[in-house]
């Protein structure tokens, strides 16, 4: 589980770290591939299509230099001078046509007649007004020429006298000035064509296709790569195929670009206009050839970033493991440390910040042995103090689990983490001196004991003269009475303002005697109070009056603060339940508690009265109820309160706010410790700082014991 | 930061939440992935591109907006502008607005000249559209070769001229004036009267007249010249009585043709009985004249207004959306039209907008026109265009009775004559109009 989550965030960060940079640049290299070898073969197929375009207007040049020369030469002059009927032309012109490669010759005088006729479907004698010759390109190139005394060119289609392809070229015969006819050529249209059919450099599905616009229709007249018949056969609905290159380019726009060609196949084309014959140029190379090449590209890319895939997920794999394994190690180590083995050897391999962990895992465990084993030689108090040890190596289990957890997650932090288990390490080690210093404060507390029975031998001592004191101060005021009545016997023979005097002075011998009577209990009580304290804890287990103990402890309490400051007053309501009944409980152990927290409270009042305004009164509240077999006291003042980040602390031995030598921060561990483990009770404490602090005792009305007995008996 | 806390950018991407999604871990790694992606995305990306505050291409419009030129010049100004608002309205050229410079040439051809000198160099604009006189044009010429500059030029002329520096969108004289004469000798008769203004158009254009008359076997018994923007017809008509020709082949431009036909129609002259071709009157030009006398005269151009096709159509609609219901279109205001898009053409497929790249893209350009597809021959730098011939109607609109049926190649050159006969005849021209290739009006007749 845990080698597997992290083996996986592993691969998952190695697959990224690797494969996006990979897939970056792939994708980059395959685009600019793609735009690179787009733009050549589209500057490829512009240069062939303007080649193809430049080499057919050289081409018809050529004729119309040919048509011009031919217009010039005498021989057509003279004929059309000497009129029709004469059609012996030498045999110069005749060569000079088939030299040319034409396959026709016509020449026409100005009413129309064909004086010459060479070659083709035209005889001479014919007219070309006449019907025969109506919407011939043969007639309309003828008339054309005559009209704008220029060389025009046919276009390019079938002649419906021959049922062949034609392409006419025409020139006006001139002489002096005037206008005596028309010589027409018939151009071989194969080798227009083949002008245009070179297809090197076109790869292996590029063409060159011409067109011409027939009516709704584009026209093939060029034969098909695939289809050397397809001349005039193929034809192009314009509305239905607006965008193919072959209906662009016959309706006159030229452009390059990727559009479907009339088969609906995709292709890349170029394709130009020709004015004179009215053709369309169409150079085109079947799109999946243009894009073989990157196809192919992004292919080896794919392949590419599938095996960088592979070898990164085995990497990461290995690597992982070789994390996680030792990992996962310490963690079933400290998992039996946490179930208390100490004993047990952490496995630690190779020189990692792992290593490390498990070194520093090592020695706490061996720290940790070492501190259980001498706690456990160690008194109850070094027992609690070991209990205080464990806690803190509870506390270090929990940080630990904490480490095993970010450990789970965040290999590459490990060295930090592992600082942090230093860290409490020495935090364990500050922890064990608080230990030490706790000894220290027992051994202090244990010369208090002994102070205390010191205290308890001079208390009885001073006892016994108290007991004289009380009992003679009782019996001194017995015999002022006993004065008085004597002298009231006698009062006859004495003087007459004697006896009132006398009286006076009875009376103030009496009061003193009161006096030192009450003043002389009160310091009974005080020394049997001290006698009660420091007897120790082997306290036995009687009826208690819960009432009359609160009334007598905090009433010590306030004084025991009073001695000190005399000008410290309080107001102190009682809200005691009348019919409360006797408890069980151990006397000594009780009052200690009721003057501990009464002396906190005053102490807190006290404290209180210098930093709060005139009209705050010094309040404690001390209450008393039952709850059928529980009975529950409170404590309350409003003095300073107890601050929310210290109210964990307060039962923890030693801990003290009070300034150094006022407190010695075991009052109320002891006081819960007697309520708690001793009665079996609860210890409560609530307070808002600066507000109040109330504590709630709760406890059982019957001893242990008492309610064993009563659980044996039901 | 733990690993198995995602950052929450992570939660903002845009994936679909689902139940059994596989990890925390795999959703960041996927939003690193789904960054990078659209990092690439956005470093491959070009941004988008709208023209307003791109660097606006400058182009000048010079036309005569004032004088007697401006009767039919305007019209040629506003279709030109109509093109440029066109292409700005799609996206400009090479994303960038054309911004039109708009100049007056006055009529007076020392004025174009100044102003295309200025619209270069001051302005810098890339191209400029205008001229319409052939007088306005030969005296720009040598500027806009000086400067190796471009100059687009709208109206059908006499030709004898091939400037690199010029982009001849209107007719060479083998696309109008050659087979009008060729028609007219078909289907009116065969003696000529040549009457125009006296410039350098007219003069050209009745010498081929002239040549193609003498081709046929015709006669020209007359020939009378107007000065530009004068009214003094009166000689003319008094020949053209005296001579009793078949056709009268009228190249007068401008306003003094009003006074021809008003004499001419005072005379009884009437176009039953002999008919006028003219080759500088179109349909702005008829509004000026009074056309119930020229019904049934003729007009040579290669685009009508009462053209059909889908092109015309709609180039009638934007002018008319554009300047008012009822604005004529003519074949001057067409050629500027498309000339401005031929150019647009040429600038986005040089992608640049310098004379020199335009003019080396300019040939073989085609568009496809109201008139039809036209053509720029690389060769001449001159357009492919079929030749019309149209008849005047009482609406002010022509028939057409004729046309060729397929473009004509422009031949600037006719070749009655030799290139160095037409170039000794221009020098002839200019020479006797003290190097102005109009008649100033001081000298009486030139050759």
């Amino acid at each position: 589980m845990i080698g597997s989550r992290l083996s996986s965030q592993l691969v998952a960060w190695f697959l990224t770290i690797a494969l996006v940079p990979v897939a970056l640049v792939a994708f980059m290299t395959y685009r600019v591939a793609e735009s690179t070898i787009q733009r050549e073969v589209s500057q490829n197929l512009e240069s062939l299509a303007n080649r193809h375009a430049e080499r057919i207007a050289l081409y018809f040049r050529d004729r119309d230099r040919d048509v011009l020369y031919l217009a010039r030469t005498p021989e057509i002059v003279n004929a059309l001078e000497r009129g029709a009927g004469d059609t012996a032309l030498s045999d110069s012109t005749l060569s000079f046509m088939n030299a040319f490669d034409y396959r026709e010759a016509v020449v026409v005088s100005r009413a129309g007649i064909a004086v010459y006729a060479a070659g083709g479907a035209t005889t001479s004698g014919e007219n070309l007004r006449s019907a025969e010759f109506a919407e011939t390109e043969l007639a309309r190139t003828v008339d054309r020429a005559a009209r704008t005394l220029e060389v025009e060119l046919s276009d390019y289609r079938i002649d419906s006298r021959t049922g062949v392809p034609s392409l006419f070229i025409a020139a006006p015969v001139l002489r002096e000035g005037r206008l005596l006819g028309v010589v027409a050529l018939k151009m071989d249209y194969r080798d227009t064509l083949r002008v245009v059919s070179d297809s090197a450099g076109l790869g292996n599905s590029g063409e060159t296709i011409v067109a011409i616009r027939d009516g709704s229709d584009a026209l093939i007249v060029s034969p098909l790569r695939d289809n050397p018949e397809a001349a005039f056969k193929t034809r192009v609905s314009i509305q239905d195929h607006p965008d193919a290159p072959l209906v662009e380019a016959v309706q006159g726009r030229r452009d390059a670009g990727f559009r479907d060609d009339f088969r609906g196949v995709p292709v890349f084309a170029v394709w130009r206009y020709l004015p004179s014959v009215r053709w369309g140029i169409v150079v085109k190379i079947d799109r999946d050839e243009v894009l073989g090449t990157v196809s192919r590209l992004r292919m080896l890319s794919i392949t590419t970033a599938i095996v960088t895939a592979g070898i990164v997920c085995a990497i990461a794999l290995l690597l992982a493991r070789s994390i996680t394994d030792p990992i996962s190690q310490l963690s079933v180590a400290a998992h039996r440390i946490a179930d208390g083995d100490l004993e047990g050897d952490i496995p630690i391999s190779g020189k990692t910040e792992i290593a490390d962990l498990g070194r520093s895992f090592r020695s706490m465990a061996v720290r940790l042995n070492e501190t259980i084993g001498d706690l456990r030689r160690t008194s109850v108090e070094r027992e609690r103090a070991a209990r205080e040890a464990l806690d803190y190596a509870q506390e270090c289990q929990l940080a630990e689990a904490r480490l095993e957890e970010y450990s789970h997650t965040l290999e590459q932090k490990v060295a930090e983490r592992t600082a942090e288990i230093r860290e409490r390490n020495r935090d364990l080690e500050t922890a064990m001196g608080q230990v030490k210093q706790a000894q220290d404060k027992l051994i202090l507390q244990e010369k208090m004991a002994s102070l205390g029975q010191l205290t308890a031998g001079i208390a009885h001592e001073i006892k016994n003269p108290l007991n004289f004191v009380t009992n003679l101060s009782t019996l001194s005021r017995d015999i002022a009475e006993e004065l008085r009545e004597l002298l009231k016997a006698h009062a006859a023979g004495l003087p007459p303002d004697f006896l009132p005097e006398a009286e006076v002075l009875i009376d103030d011998i009496e009061e003193s005697m009161e006096k030192i009577n009450e003043h002389g209990k009160r310091a009974d009580s005080i020394v049997r109070n001290m006698l009660l304290h420091s007897r120790g804890r082997a306290g036995e287990w009687t009826k208690v009056d819960l009432n009359a103990m609160l009334r007598e402890y905090v009433n010590l309490a306030f004084h025991g603060i009073r001695a000190r400051d005399k000008t410290f007053n309080l107001k102190m309501e009682y809200e005691l339940e009348e019919n409360l009944g006797p408890i069980e409980a151990i006397p000594q152990d009780l009052s200690r508690v009721i003057l501990n927290i009464a002396a906190n409270a005053c102490y807190a009042l006290n404290n209180c009265r210098h930093l709060r305004p005139g009209g705050w009164m010094p309040t404690m509240r001390i209450r008393s109820r039952s709850d059928g077999n529980r009975v529950e006291f409170r404590i309350r003042d409003n003095g300073t309160g107890i601050a929310s980040s210290d109210i964990d602390k307060i039962f923890q031995p030693f801990y003290t706010t009070k300034p150094p030598g006022e407190g010695t921060g075991l009052g109320l561990s002891i006081s819960y410790e007697i309520i708690v483990t001793k009665h079996g009770g609860e210890m409560l404490v609530f307070s808002e700082e600066g507000i109040f602090c109330e504590f709630v005792m709760i406890l059982p009305r019957n001893s242990p014991q008492a309610r064993k007995n009563s659980k044996e008996a039901t | 930061m733990t690993l198995r806390d995602p950052p929450r950018k992570a939660t903002r991407q845009p994936m679909k939440p689902r139940a059994s999604h596989p990890s925390a871990l795999s959703r960041r790694c996927l939003s690193i992935v789904a960054a990078m992606a659209l990092f690439a995305a956005l470093v491959s990306c070009e941004g988008g591109n709208s023209i307003a505050g791109k660097d606006p291409i400058k182009v000048g419009v010079l036309h005569s907006l004032t004088g007697t030129m401006a009767i039919s010049e305007v019209a040629v100004k506003d279709a030109t502008l109509l093109a440029i608002e066109e292409i700005n309205a799609a996206g400009g050229v090479l994303g960038r607005p054309i911004e039109p410079i708009v100049v007056d040439g006055k009529s007076d051809w020392g004025v174009f000249a100044s102003e295309a000198e200025r619209l270069i160099t001051a302005e810098k604009v890339s191209v400029v559209f205008g001229c319409w006189t052939s007088a306005s044009r030969k005296t720009v010429k040598p500027v806009f070769e000086k400067h190796d500059h471009l100059l687009f030029y709208p109206v059908q002329y006499e030709g004898l001229e091939q400037s690199p520096n010029i982009v001849y969108t209107g007719a060479a004289p083998n696309q109008q004036i050659i087979p009008a004469v060729s028609w007219a000798f078909e289907n009116i008769g065969t003696k000529f009267f040549l009457v125009g203004s006296d410039y350098v158009f007219p003069r050209t254009a009745n010498a081929i007249i002239r040549d193609v008359v003498v081709a046929r076997g015709g006669e020209v018994v007359g020939e009378e010249y107007v000065l530009l923007g004068d009214s003094t017809v009166q000689p003319a008509v008094d020949a053209i009585i005296a001579s009793k020709p078949d056709v009268i082949l009228n190249t007068i431009n401008g306003d003094s043709n009003v006074a021809f036909y008003k004499a001419l129609r005072q005379a009884g002259v009437t176009p039953a009985e002999t008919p006028t071709i003219s080759f500088s009157i179109a349909e702005p030009e008829l509004k000026s004249l009074d056309v119930a006398a020229m019904v049934g005269d003729y007009a040579a151009w290669n685009y009508f207004m009462s053209m059909e096709g889908a092109a015309n159509k709609a180039f009638i609609k934007k002018y008319q959306d554009r300047f008012g219901a009822g604005s004529l279109t003519s074949d001057p205001m067409e050629a500027a039209y498309f000339g401005v898009h031929l150019w647009a053409q040429a600038v986005e497929s040089a992608k640049s907008a310098n004379p020199l790249s335009v003019r080396a893209a300019i040939g073989d350009q085609t568009y496809d026109a109201p008139e039809g597809l036209v053509y720029i021959d690389a060769e001449t730098q001159h357009t492919w265009k079929a030749a019309r011939i149209g008849r005047i109607r009482e609406d002010a609109q022509f028939d057409i009775v004729w046309e060729t049926d397929k473009p004509v190649r422009p031949v600037p050159f006719p070749q009655t004559r030799t290139r160095e006969d037409w170039a000794a005849f221009l020098d002839g021209l200019q020479a006797g109009w003290g190097g102005q290739w109009a008649n100033p009006g001081r000298t009486a007749e030139a050759p």
